[in-house]
């Protein structure tokens, strides 16, 4: 896998993955061709699932910085036990 | 001075119902007002309040006065006038209508403004259907504007990690109820359009509660501010009945927060499954072009040229083997007829050499007769032959003129020539 595509979001990857199931599915490629676009295909399902178990997203908030700027916070919470470490403030 | 006894509350709420009891100007009365707060109870009691812009008085209307009621079912919003008597419920300590009878007298103020601005914002396209943007099928990060408190951020929060854990998650605290709620929802929804957050759908909304407290999200600000959010913005605002503004206003809108996460974002599972499914479309189609590649080769393989390749040559080896014949043919007739020839020639030569050995015999034994015939045997003998010029053999006097110059043969060849003297 090339490089760049350690950058590729699960979107574009999904995305192109579609588009090259679609060309695949219309039967107009050539045979070779077909086969190069199974092999990129399978590619991409590889960046999907890769992608799909990444690290946890992240919970913020938006506060108010003490310049008064507007600042993202983490909000530390275990969504499972309902529990929360961090009380946000109404910002707005 | 008389012993102060301090009263016990129901005392107090007693001794206040008494005097409301007593009084004719609030018996059997006409009050009119919107309803609000309408809450049937499971043992057939409706309670209700009434308002009007500035007052809200509570209302019971018991099973046994409004199982007579015929009119248009009881809701929020909804203008009339109520017939009964103020009570005070003591273990409560708060007065309310009793309920007799109940007339409608047509839209709520609050219901008819809604209704007004509703056409005023259709009619200037802000509902319209068209410009509704489908929400992102993989958003990398959720806004959310709603009151931090509540039970509906944690309902978001708990429902979107659920289905797809590596969601990030913004929170816009704001205040979703009172008087400021309009302004503050409306800078959290603008603050979330802010770039820099990279939000890519928004969640705008709150829990359920009564008429008035979702009365913000019907606010033109609020409404405004979904529509003219630049990320698609999603209405979960929780209610059942009455859609609000802000609804019409969202790309999309849902009952509940918790139906608002479940929209924006999606399950993993149903991501993980999406991918098995395209990975199997991707075998079908492969499979499928492989297949008929295999059908087209194995019906050219059949053809009758590759099962006898050398059909292909048969026609060629044929017209060469028809040359081949043809020169072999014309060689050899052309050897044959030489040979023929040859034959021939040789066979006139052995002819001629038999002929001509014949000859030769015939001409050595006539050599040999004429030998003993020879004018030069007879001239040998003192015989000589007498020729002209012109070599002729002289044997008439006719042949000679007198004066004519003979040669004369003699023997061994040798010569003399001799004049005519006379004839």
């Amino acid at each position: 896998m090339a490089a760049k595509e350690k950058d590729v979001s699960f979107e574009e990857a999904l995305q192109e993955l579609e588009q090259i199931a679609e060309k695949l599915e219309r039967g107009q490629l050539t045979l070779e061709d077909s086969i190069k676009a199974y092999e990129r295909g399978m590619d991409l399902k590889k960046i999907c699932n890769e992608r799909l178990k990444e690290a946890e997203g992240k919970i913020e908030f938006l506060a108010k910085a003490p310049d008064g700027k507007i600042v993202k916070e983490s909000a530390v919470r275990d969504h499972k036990e309902k529990e929360k470490k961090t009380k946000e403030e109404i910002l707005f | 001075m008389a012993e102060i006894r301090p009263l016990s509350v129901s005392e107090v709420n007693r001794s206040i119902k008494s005097i409301l009891l007593e009084r004719k100007e609030l018996k059997d009365i006409w009050i009119k007002g919107e309803i609000s707060n309408y809450s049937p109870s499971g043992a057939g009691h409706i309670y209700f309040s009434l308002k009007d812009p500035t007052s809200v008085i509570r209302c019971t209307f018991f099973s046994f006065q409004n199982k007579n009621y015929k009119g248009k079912k009881l809701q929020d919003g909804m203008e009339v006038q109520v017939f009964g008597s103020i009570n005070l419920y003591e273990p409560g300590g708060y007065y309310s209508v009793n309920v007799a009878r109940v007339e409608e007298l047509g839209k709520g103020d609050i219901l008819y403004r809604i209704e007004k601005l509703k056409a005023e914002l259709n009619a200037k396209g802000i509902f319209n259907i068209e410009r509704k943007r489908p929400i992102p099928r993989f958003p990398k990060t959720l806004g959310i504007a709603t009151s931090p408190n509540g039970a509906a951020v944690e309902d978001i929060i708990r429902i979107a990690k659920e289905r797809y854990p590596n969601i990030n998650i913004l929170i816009a605290p704001c205040q979703v109820q009172g008087e400021t709620a309009p302004s503050s929802i409306v800078s959290a929804i603008e603050e979330l359009n802010n770039p820099k957050w990279e939000v890519d759908v928004i969640i705008a909304g709150r829990g359920g509660g009564s008429f008035e407290d979702l009365m913000p999200f019907n606010e033109e600000a609020v409404v405004m501010a979904y529509y003219n959010s630049r990320v698609p913005i999603i209405s979960a605002v929780g209610h059942q009945i009455d859609s609000l503004l802000c609804d019409h206003a969202a790309d999309a809108y849902v009952p509940t927060p918790t139906a608002g996460a479940e929209l924006a974002v999606p399950e993993i599972e149903e991501l993980e499954n999406y991918l098995s499914d395209i990975e199997n479309r991707f075998n079908q189609s492969l499979k499928y072009k492989l297949d008929i590649a295999r059908d087209r080769l194995h019906l050219i393989s059949n053809k009758h040229i590759f099962l006898e390749p050398r059909m292909l040559l048969t026609d060629r080896i044929q017209r060469v083997d028809e040359i081949l014949n043809r020169i072999f043919l014309l060689g050899k007739n052309n050897i044959s007829t030489k040979k023929n020839l040859l034959q021939r020639f040789e066979n006139i030569t052995i002819h001629a050499k038999s002929v001509l050995s014949t000859k030769d015999k015939q001409f050595r034994l006539a050599l040999g007769r004429v030998d003993s015939f020879s004018p030069l045997e007879t001239l040998t003998r003192g015989y000589s032959v007498a020729r002209n010029k012109k070599k002729e053999v002289i044997i008439s006097p006719a042949q000679v003129k007198v004066g004519e110059e003979l040669e004369l043969i003699l023997k061994d060849q040798k010569k003399i020539k001799v004049e005519v003297k006379e004839k």
